[in-house]
């Protein structure tokens, strides 16, 4: 039974965009509430006259709801359960929906007796860098670490993976505007009349801005019935999209907007199929910042307790939530907001006990409505202290003069449960900041002002310190058709602007803080997220962190989640005052994407879990995975790792046995393998032999038709790129084989030099990975599976030899056929259509049945090359010449090949440098981690001198019984025959091995001949 | 995001790209053996605070290069062609 | 053994490509229609020190457009510009297209062959743009990628050449092979919103 009234002993009865046919049940800390459709749970909080909702950062002080939007620096609660939670969710921005659960943050073991607000007894030596001073340098920072850092946090992240999904999304416009408030909203209706491409972004749940949450009119009717109007026009226009729930968090690069939609945060659950949240990137045009302004608090004693807060806050909570924010206000503003909230909160029904007001004239109409009300107005005055603990019960107030003058005045008590406090406007220039625009200050409203920008973005309204509803739609109008007008778009005539019914109101008075009753030690916060009092930026003064950057880092003023939202002007305020200068030239720090906090998931998209990056498959992808494979990522390619056969379960055991058993059948019989993630390069024209000649260290001019080659490249700085094999198919056509992990490298190498370097030879390259489908088959049983599968070609030595290629087809697929090798045995490598992979590779199978052929993965293919000596890019690591790596004789001393220059150099050939080596365990069974570093002896104190490093490693050879490497070693080549110890310090492993040539396995080739 | 032009495909993001390197520097020709000019070529680069002539490779659009004029100051994309283009600043450049 | 006289071509997407409704199909029917065209003949043509507009003309019975991004034919076959004297031709498998073009264009033109290096699926249906803008940079708007126009583009990661076949939208997209698992699943999953229908 839902019992509205008596649930919500704060709401008032009618008003407001609440819809009270619909309430929604929801949970706070553990306790049930009702609030209404069209509530945030900050206003359906204060509704039910909850006003405790957090403990502050450092000090664990109580603290309330303190404002109704992003700039919130209090009210910051841990949201749902389970996979959804979601800590440091600001509770004025979250839209109620039924069900809702939240917790507050900060406090152990709850919010109303929070044992580390002993803090806040301690606070005297808590001040700004207290941390630092204390505890850093001392021995066992680590161990008071691990302390401060629990008592010190905010919310917890979870471990638990979000069951939801997000999305991303691409936009192009010619004009965003950002923020439907009146100057955003006439905005777009000009720009989007004339045909332009517009987006409307706005965080809120609706268009409107403050125009939601004041007592305002245009052309005589309530303001926004214009708002609306002017909304329901803008959806009509194809070329306008309106965003709503979508905060623009980044303005980069390119008049590039970032931005995130909330499409499902205001549900209990996103629907099916439907995304949690969709990150958006809009290239526009022009931009247009109506972002507003933010509320400064007033900085007094005890101004952060629970029932202070923003004026503009309050009187949000009136007319747009219908909620009283207090029963009994004071109201302390320096300027005539004052009067307005005043005259807000009474129409609310509360009882509002006086304005105090520091100026001493200089106001507007305002002040003579309120006075005509009977409200008590105080002028040159000021709250100098606030009582009450959980809960605000009331103020100190007294002359300013007085106080300024350093003489105790009297003080005056006024009962109260709400102070709303204003202290002036900052406009909002935190997306014109991001490209490096360069805010100004305007001392008429003391604050910063957007300046020159390098982008092409226009503040319009009060993003630009114009805070009058008739200033913000002329400005929006203007902004609107002269934007689209200047991108091309035909503008008819202007519009009048609408007619505003605002007061004239008075000047604005600079008060950045007000002085603490002489020997009374203030509590007066700046930053309330951060704890930063007055007294800690008068101290980082003190101590010389004069620039606004080294307070920000001594003292975290403005950091946290609001990023000083309402605190950053105060404190530079506080500086400059404290430093004898004016804030223009103290200046104010940089911000930085992201407005407010952004989830990680926002940004990753759908591309998680398996999509977290693109994936490749071989045409036999699905054959392997149906034959046992154990698939292993190689780049973005799976590969089988190894194949499981039937019956056997997975295990390491069996991991191992089909690693031998894979080895062993290459050796004695025949393996085959899928090779089809190699890079495979087409190279065509009359200059391709010269091209190849000049990309290869080694010459090709004499590659006859039907031959392949080995061969090696350089780097334009000596340094090995890449190995592989180049086949002559015709003429002038050629078939480049690369590394799998070196295909897309080699080929961009490949583009740059003929498109940049040489465009006056003939030749094309292009990619054909993907074209063939490619599966090696090697052993000493080869021959005769290859004569099985291709009965018309002869395959003896002589007909076929080594490196010789054949075109033909195997029953009616097209074929290739390069005898190669990469395992040392007499092998093949078959090359077909990819579309027709796993049909030629089911015949070589079936064809290998009698031969004793298995397939192999990428673990007995490493042990194969290893035992072989060959290298990969474990070896080609960007670090190596092709001395290093015993290619040294296969450079061409007859010819110019690009890195030739570069190798010459003295230090690339000194003979001290690493060169490629085998290395065995002495005891001939203890295995050898790669990556391991060579030393001489391990025993030696450090810095130990570095020979070189373990580079390929496998931990039994089934052929030669014994784990084998393959090693960087400096001088390796001389040192043949020695010992040197490989250790790997992080597990605290020293083997010592005997350095050996690489090749251990059938030294002198014979078997590569079948 | 940076947009560039590219001279077959139009206005693209940076996500499309790969930058090569510096535009400036002539690779020496095929009879140049001096260390110093291959050093040159290979290591020695200006940091100039303003345009820049680079080489962007189109490599998930044409795959073709793309000279690029971008000022490392700002992150602007003055100008854009092909590798044998000259790309002229432009006249407001010129004049700051 | 199998049929060893007339091998069959087995797409990429075998077994992932799997005919059916998926997601929230609305009352009017899924937002997103996607399949497979092939088999295709795909071939590269690429000039060499002679202009081949002409002579591909003659070979095609139809020009291909000078003009970057421009298409050309109703798709038997149809050309592509993929670069500066580069296109791609594709058509149902039929002709040995690659050696028609071969013997037809002059030798200094590089013709290669790609039908099985490339993947096409067509994407349609009333929320095809969408689909599209959650995974591409490029605009997708009516009035800035119009029918018989492509573009090369990375598309969820993955290097694509898409072919505005018409305004309904359709379009062609040209994967490479091996990302062709990844592209459709990623436009499957982006597609689940909008209902999608794989045929």
């Amino acid at each position: 039974m839902i019992r509205g009234k008596e649930q919500q002993p704060f709401r008032i009865s009618s008003g407001g965009e609440i819809e009270r046919t619909q309430p929604l049940g929801f949970r706070f800390d553990g306790k049930n509430y009702i609030g209404y459709q069209g509530d945030t749970l900050a206003s359906a909080l204060l509704a039910n006259g909850v006003r405790l909702v957090g403990r502050s950062f450092k000090y664990h002080r109580p603290r309330g709801i303190y404002s109704a939007g992003p700039e919130e620096p209090n009210a910051l609660v841990h949201l749902r359960s389970g996979g959804r939670q979601e800590p440091n969710t600001r509770a004025t921005q979250i839209e109620l929906f039924a069900g809702l659960e939240a917790k507050s943050q900060n406090r152990w073991p709850n919010l109303k007796l929070d044992l580390m607000g002993v803090n806040d007894l301690a606070s005297r030596f808590l001040v700004a860098g207290f941390y630092y001073k204390t505890f850093m340098g001392l021995p066992g920072w680590h161990f008071y670490e691990h302390f401060i850092r629990k008592a010190a946090g905010m919310g917890a992240a979870e471990h638990i993976p979000d069951p939801d999904s997000y999305d991303k999304m691409h936009g192009h416009a010619d004009i965003v505007v950002i923020g439907a408030g009146p100057a955003g909203l006439a905005a777009a209706l000009q720009a989007g009349e004339t045909g332009a491409r517009v987006f409307l972004i706005d965080e809120n749940d609706r268009p409107g801005g403050r125009l939601r949450a004041e007592q305002e009119s245009i052309d005589g009717r309530p303001a926004m019935d214009w708002a609306n109007e002017t909304v329901a026009a803008l959806q009509d226009m194809e070329n306008v999209t309106l965003l709503t729930r979508t905060t623009a968090f980044g303005y980069y690069d390119g008049d590039t907007i970032g931005a995130v939609e909330r499409v499902s945060d205001h549900l209990l659950a996103p629907a099916p199929y439907k995304v949690r949240q969709r990150r958006w990137l809009i290239h526009a045009k022009r931009v247009l910042l109506a972002t507003g302004a933010t509320e400064r608090p007033l900085v007094f004693d005890g101004n952060d307790r629970p029932g202070v807060m923003l004026a503009g806050a309050a009187r949000a909570y009136a007319t747009r939530f219908a909620v009283q924010a207090g029963k009994s206000a004071v109201i302390f503003a320096n300027s005539d907001d004052g009067y307005r909230t005043a005259l807000d909160l009474a129409y609310a029904g509360i009882d509002v006990r006086g304005v105090i007001d520091p100026r001493t004239g200089g106001q507007g109409e305002l002040k003579d409505r309120v006075a005509a009300r009977g409200i008590d107005i105080v002028e040159g005055a000021a709250v100098v202290r606030t009582h009450g603990y959980l809960g605000l019960a009331g103020v100190d107030i007294a002359d300013l003069e007085t106080l300024r003058s350093g003489r105790m005045p009297e003080t005056r008590f006024i009962p109260c449960d709400l102070l709303a406090t204003g202290g002036g406007w900052s406009p909002n220039v935190h997306l014109h900041s991001h490209q490096s625009g360069r805010p100004v200050f305007d001392p008429a409203i003391a604050a910063f002002v957007p300046g020159a920008s390098r982008m092409n973005d226009r503040s319009i309204g009060a993003a630009r310190g114009r805070f009058s509803l008739a200033e913000c739609l002329a400005d929006g109008i203007a902004a609107g058709r002269e934007t689209a007008q200047g991108l091309g778009f035909p503008v008819g005539s202007s519009p009048a602007t609408p007619a505003t019914d605002e007061p004239a109101t008075g000047s604005f008075m600079t008060l950045w803080q007000v002085p603490a009753l002489p020997g009374r030690k203030a509590r007066s916060f700046v930053d309330l997220q951060d704890d930063v009092a007055a007294s800690d930026v008068k101290l980082a003064e003190s101590e010389g962190y004069v620039s606004v950057e080294h307070l920000k880092r001594y003292t975290t003023l403005g950091m946290g989640t609001d990023q000083g939202k309402t605190s950053n002007i105060n404190g530079h305020g506080i500086l400059a005052e404290a430093r004898g200068m004016d804030i223009a030239a103290v200046g104010t720090t940089t911000f930085r994407p992201p407005y407010t906090p952004v989830a990680i998931g926002a940004f990753a998209g759908r591309e998680r879990g398996r999509h977290a990056h693109p994936v490749r498959r071989t045409p036999m992808h699905d054959w392997h995975l149906a034959n046992g494979a154990k698939m292993i990522e190689a780049g973005l390619w799976m590969r089988p790792q190894y194949y499981l056969q039937p019956g056997e379960t997975p295990s390491r055991a069996a991991m191992d046995e089909a690693i031998i058993r894979e080895t062993l059948a290459v050796r004695n019989a025949a393996g085959i393998s899928d090779v089809s993630t190699l890079g495979k390069i087409d190279i065509q024209g009359a200059d391709a032999a010269e091209f190849l000649n000049r990309v290869y260290i080694n010459g090709w001019k004499t590659l006859a038709i039907g031959k392949a080659r080995y061969g090696v490249m350089l780097r334009e700085d000596g340094i090995a790129l890449d190995d592989g094999t180049t086949s002559r198919i015709g003429e002038n056509h050629y078939y480049m084989t690369t590394t799998t992990a070196e295909a897309g490298p080699v080929m961009q190498h490949l583009e740059v030099l003929l498109q940049v370097h040489w465009p006056d030879l003939d030749v094309k390259v292009a990619s054909v990975t993907d074209e063939w489908a490619a599966m090696a088959i090697a052993g000493p049983n080869s021959r005769a599976i290859l004569s099985a599968l291709f009965p018309n070609t002869d395959f003896s030595n002589d007909a076929f030899p080594f490196m010789g290629v054949r075109e033909t087809d195997l029953g009616g697929i097209p074929a290739r056929i390069f005898r190669i090798s990469f395992s040392g045995e007499l092998a093949y490598e078959i090359a077909v259509p990819a579309d027709y992979g796993t049909a030629a590779w089911e015949r070589c199978i079936e064809a290998g049945a009698g031969h004793g052929l298995l397939p192999y993965g990428m673990e007995a293919l490493g042990i194969l090359r290893i035992e072989k000596g060959h290298v990969t890019v474990s070896e080609i690591d960007g670090r190596h010449t092709a001395g290093d790596l015993g290619f040294g004789g296969m450079m061409s001393t007859k010819k110019r090949f690009v890195g030739d220059a570069m190798a010459a150099r003295e230090g690339m050939a000194d003979p001290s440098r690493p060169a490629l080596v085998g290395l065995t365990p002495l005891d001939g069974k203890t295995r050898i981690r790669a990556g391991s570093v060579l030393v001489a002896d391990p025993k030696t104190p450090p810095p130990v001198p570095k020979l070189g490093h373990v580079s390929s490693s496998a931990y039994l050879s089934p052929n030669l019984g014994r784990p084998i490497s393959l090693g960087m070693l400096k001088g390796g080549r001389e040192r043949i025959g020695e010992t040197v110890w490989a250790v790997f310090p992080l597990r605290n492993e020293a083997v010592e091995c005997r350095v050996t040539a690489p090749v251990v396995y059938d030294e002198e080739g014979a078997r590569l001949h079948g | 995001m940076l947009y560039i032009d590219c001279p077959y495909c139009g206005s693209r993001g940076h996500e499309e790209f790969t930058y090569i390197g510096d535009a400036t520097k002539k690779r020496p020709d095929g009879a140049e053996t001096s260390d110093p000019a291959w050093f040159d070529y290979v290591y020695l680069r200006d940091n100039p605070r303003g345009p820049h002539l680079e080489l962007w490779h189109h490599s998930l659009g044409c795959r073709e290069v793309v000279k690029v004029l971008r000022n490392t100051l700002t992150h602007e994309i003055l100008g854009a062609g092909r590798p044998g283009d000259k790309i002229a600043l432009p006249d407001a450049e010129t004049e700051r | 053994m199998a049929d060893l006289a007339s091998p069959q071509r087995r797409s990429a997407l075998e077994g992932v490509l799997v005919p059916g409704d998926f997601g929230a199909t609305p009352f009017n029917g899924p937002g997103i229609l996607l399949s497979e065209r092939g088999p295709l003949s795909v071939v590269q043509i690429e000039a060499g020190t002679e202009d081949l507009t002409a002579a591909a003309g003659n070979a095609l019975g139809i020009a291909p457009s000078g003009m970057p991004n421009e298409a050309a034919g109703t798709g038997r076959p149809r050309i592509l510009g993929t670069g500066t004297g580069r296109w791609l031709i594709s058509e149902p498998e039929g002709r040995d297209l690659a050696a028609h073009l071969r013997a037809s264009l002059p030798e200094s033109a590089a013709v290669t062959g790609l039908s099985h290096a490339r993947v096409c699926l067509r994407l349609s249906g009333r929320d095809a743009r969408t689909l599209l803008a959650k995974g591409c940079g490029i605009d997708i708007h009516p009035d800035a990628f119009r029918p018989d126009t492509s573009r090369m583009t990375s598309l969820f990661h993955c290097a694509a050449l898409i072919d505005c076949r018409s305004a309904e939208p359709v379009y062609d997209i040209y994967v490479h092979r091996s990302y062709a698992v990844h592209l459709f699943e990623m436009l499957l999953d982006g597609a689940l919103e909008f209902g999608c229908r794989v045929a």
